[in-house]
């Protein structure tokens, strides 16, 4: 677990970029379904675990492997939020 | 990635005992098996008494916990020596490592550490007679029953498939793609050898068969739904990572084997390694094996840092080794001569050889397609 200290904005303007570096030509909402909508294929998938591992210094284990958790921008943002200690709970 | 010193001197140092012990214990033996399609036992034995079964897998599991690096430089140096062996290294650290990485708890502390020792041997089970690349055509069922699943379908093209203990198996479930770890004893499971191949001949490839086998829960490897985006994407990943280094190994060793003979035979009143068009063709052997060495190092170091861009940067490395290999071994042996269309000759097999390299783990058009799809993000940095 990382001891790195995000704020809630932090972790979306991260989560953001992440999603903007690797589909920059998606457009992408908070509640879009990149996997139903046929955005991400199973690389980026597997390279959105690894940006967020790497910038949140965090480990994505088999029990976090739920749909919830990363087919939206809204659900990584919440997995992430379970995961790094907060400097305080702000809403973006 | 820095590219004035690419390859540190101490990141080298263990490649001098990776090569001596492939020179040791597995060169002697690797044309008869080329020959009889079959690994000597003694080749098996001498892998797993040097920890190489396993050994990229974390000491908490049982294994070295070598890094990816030192990882890569063995692969070449067996893969340099013995394709069978190489075939080995690849298939059952994927699996190994695959199981690390999204296995449940009770597998870590079970079967993986049994597969870290090498008392277990593993294979993965993707491929189906109808879905190669195309891995979200599989037909292969999981169905859902009372503590656990049902298996059935078909899977061909199983590296070391006639040997392994357990299969890494992809197939369809109603929530999605999903992946068990199969012991190679379940009833309902049958295996025949597939047909005799041309290249790492004795890879023990294998056509399996699954008739309604019950699988126990706990061997589900990642959610279910998540069996081919994330499980069999991390396999790939691995195994292709191995194969690069393969390509290292097939196409350094051409170099030496095409060095040595040009060096050695005398044509038009000179050795043929005077001759202006054979340094040429020396040459473009030597670069792209140096490069191709240079990428796989640049890929080994990003997935020891466990850095984001490792996944594509594998991708390249696999696309040019596997390319340099077959580049290297068609110029061996056509710089042999007649000697090179000899079926025993080490040219010869080396070509075969490098063939596989190029077409397994995705070949070239695959991988052209992944590449460029990364070119629009920042998967691949300057």
């Amino acid at each position: 677990m990382t001891s790195a200290h995000f704020t809630e904005f932090q972790i979306r303007e991260i989560v953001l970029e992440i999603i903007g570096d690797l589909m920059p030509n998606a457009a992408i909402g908070d509640d879009t379904d990149i996997f139903e909508s046929g955005i991400a294929n199973s690389l980026l998938a597997l390279q959105i675990i690894n940006r967020l591992e790497a910038v949140f210094e965090i480990e994505v284990d088999e029990e976090d492997l739920e749909r919830e958790n990363f087919a939206t921008i809204k659900g990584m943002i919440g997995f992430v939020l379970g995961k790094v200690p907060q400097t305080c709970a702000m809403t973006a | 990635m820095r590219h004035d010193r690419v390859i540190e001197a101490d990141a080298e140092a263990p490649r001098g005992r990776f090569r001596r012990f492939a020179e040791l214990a597995l060169a002697p033996h690797a044309a008869q098996s080329d020959q009889t399609g079959l690994l000597d036992p003694r080749v098996l034995d001498a892998l797993r008494q040097e920890g190489f079964l396993g050994a990229p897998v974390s000491a908490d599991h049982g294994g070295q916990g070598m890094s990816m690096v030192d990882y890569g430089l063995l692969t070449a140096e067996v893969a340099r020596v013995c394709a069978a062996s190489r075939t080995l290294l690849t298939v059952h650290n994927l699996v190994a490592l695959t199981l690390q990485r999204w296995g449940r708890a009770s597998l870590k502390s079970g079967l993986l550490t049994d597969l870290a020792a090498g008392r277990a041997l593993a294979a993965i089970a993707l491929s189906e007679p109808d879905a190669g690349s195309d891995i979200q055509a599989i037909s292969t069922t999981i169905t859902p029953v009372p503590g656990g699943y049902l298996l059935n379908g078909r899977k061909s093209w199983i590296s070391f498939g006639m040997l392994a203990d357990w299969f890494l198996v992809f197939g369809a479930s109603p929530s999605g793609g999903a992946a068990l770890m199969v012991a190679a004893n379940t009833p309902g499971l049958s295996r025949r050898a597939e047909l005799e191949m041309t290249g790492a001949r004795a890879g023990l490839m294998a056509h399996l068969r699954f008739e309604d086998c019950f699988i126990d829960a706990e061997h589900t490897v990642g959610r279910l739904g998540f069996g081919l985006s994330h499980v069999a994407a991390t396999a790939l990943d691995h195994g292709r990572y191995s194969v690069a280094w393969g390509g290292v190994g097939v196409a350094e060793a051409c170099l030496d084997l095409t060095t040595r003979h040009l060096r050695a035979r005398r044509q038009f009143g000179q050795t043929m390694a005077e001759l202006p068009l054979v340094k040429a063709a020396l040459s473009q052997m030597f670069v792209d094996a140096r490069a191709a060495r240079y990428l796989c190092y640049g890929a080994g170091r990003l997935r020891d840092q466990r850095s984001a861009e490792a996944l594509a940067e594998t991708m390249a490395a696999k696309y040019f080794a596997a390319g340099a290999a077959m580049r290297a071994a068609n110029a061996a042996a056509r710089l042999h001569g007649a000697r090179g269309l000899l079926a025993s000759h080490p040219a010869q097999r080396l070509l075969r050889d490098a063939k596989v390299l190029e077409i397994i783990e995705g070949g070239p058009e695959l991988h052209e397609l992944l590449i460029a799809a990364q070119l629009g993000s920042q998967a691949l940095h300057d």
